[in-house]
């Protein structure tokens, strides 16, 4: 074996995953070869470095508040759910629907026609992060520019964001209880485009004013 | 694989570094909507979550998101987890899951590339401190890009095989070895 040879597989031959007649070959070009037994030695305290790497590592705040807020927000009662599934379930659904009606006659026609177009694509958690990034974009930039709009639109937008944000808890409720049930996906993929649709909107206000 | 979805030559870290004390007594008590026990996890875990998702990431702001997301993820399927596998290891695989979930999710959103595919850019990247400063691994790994770095920190920092990241990412194994090598080579030519 060259050392153009041993370089290519050098990496398998330290994690163990060369087959043994390869091995052997490398293992004699090292012994004969010094500028690769330093390629070696320097590869193999790289991965040593990187196994040796602290387990944890704090973050800078405490994440513990924005977690319970989102979890207390989903919570109501989940073991009373559990226990109580097929009528708090169909509670659930039926809160989250009637709310997402008034939210937007567009969620209608989701529920009818189908899923938003891009969730045939992809998959639902795709999709929600999608959703979840977007709005939190919008989110940021509607903090920006929030002195352009009148106190009265800013406090329309909230109080519907806070009919969305409902309808959001409970469908994620419903969720909970029936983790992979495509027809809650959808709704709960519906109300979050009705929240972007309605930031949008607010951010575009905002731009105009 | 095992219950946890390694598979039997996986070092598993995440049991590895965590003592058992009455886990299981906070899982059950959390299973059944007791805050107070689903906190004491999160305290228990959020340095070896985070840890996960910053070198993931290799952005601090992303990964408090994603540690977040991983823990109320946690919650949402805490009555799925049947004990099958040792707590650390399922919220570490689904925190993994969460991750390149979100790395996925960035990468269409954004659409932007940082760096990255060549040496060159990549060199420009990690030099930007000030002469005479010598990055550490944890700055050459952040500053990596996406796709080796996501390998790296699963295979040599993590401890999972190519074939649970294949599984894992979508990617093929052989492409996850790909860029596996290529990640060591960029580190240690940043690092020498």
């Amino acid at each position: 074996m060259n050392c153009d040879e041993a370089r290519t597989y050098l990496n398998d031959y330290i994690d163990g995953l060369l087959e043994k007649r390869r091995e052997k070959a490398l293992g004699e070009h090292l012994r004969a070869c010094a500028e690769c037994r330093e390629e070696e030695r320097a590869l193999r305290a790289l991965v040593g470095q990187a196994r040796g790497l602290p387990a944890t590592i704090m973050p800078d705040r405490d994440l513990w508040p924005g977690i319970k807020a989102r979890v207390e927000g989903n919570l109501v009662d989940i073991a009373a759910v559990r226990q109580r599934r097929p009528a708090m379930l169909h509670y659930a659904v039926a809160a989250a629907a009637a709310i997402v009606l008034v939210v937007g006659a567009v969620v209608v026609w989701l529920l009818e026609d189908g899923a938003p177009a891009d969730y045939a694509e992809n998959n639902f958690t795709h999709t929600e992060q999608e959703y979840l990034g977007a709005k939190e974009e919008l989110l940021n930039a509607l903090k920006a520019q929030e002195a352009s709009l009148s106190p009265e639109t800013v406090a329309t937008v909230e109080a519907n964001l806070a009919v969305i944000e409902g309808a959001v808890r409970d469908i994620r409720l419903a969720l909970a209880d029936d983790p992979d049930n495509p027809h809650l996906e959808r709704i709960l993929l519906a109300t979050y485009r009705n929240e972007v649709r309605l930031l949008h909107q607010a951010v575009h206000l905002a731009n105009e004013s | 694989m095992d219950a946890s979805g390694l598979c039997s030559g996986c070092t598993d870290r995440a049991e590895v570094d965590h003592p058992v004390m009455a886990e299981n007594d906070l899982v059950a008590r959390a299973q059944a909507g007791d805050m107070d026990a689903f906190e004491g996890l999160y305290r228990t875990h959020v340095g070896r979550v985070y840890a996960l998702c910053l070198r993931m990431t290799g952005n601090p702001s992303e990964a408090e998101d994603l540690t977040q997301e991983a823990f109320v993820r946690v919650w949402g399927k805490l009555g799925a987890f049947r004990g099958e596998s040792a707590f650390p290891s399922w919220l570490h695989r689904l925190t993994v899951n969460v991750v390149l979930t979100g790395l996925r999710s960035r990468a269409r959103r954004r659409a932007r590339v940082v760096g990255t595919d060549d040496l060159t850019a990549y060199e420009r990247q990690t030099r930007t401190g000030q002469p005479g400063d010598r990055m550490d691994l944890e700055q050459a790994i952040a500053a990596l890009p996406e796709g080796a770095r996501r390998v790296f920190v699963l295979h040599d920092v993590e401890g999972y095989c190519h074939e649970d990241i294949a599984a894992m990412t979508g990617l093929a194994a052989g492409t996850s070895k790909a860029q596996l090598h290529r990640a060591r080579k960029l580190l240690r030519k940043v690092l020498a």
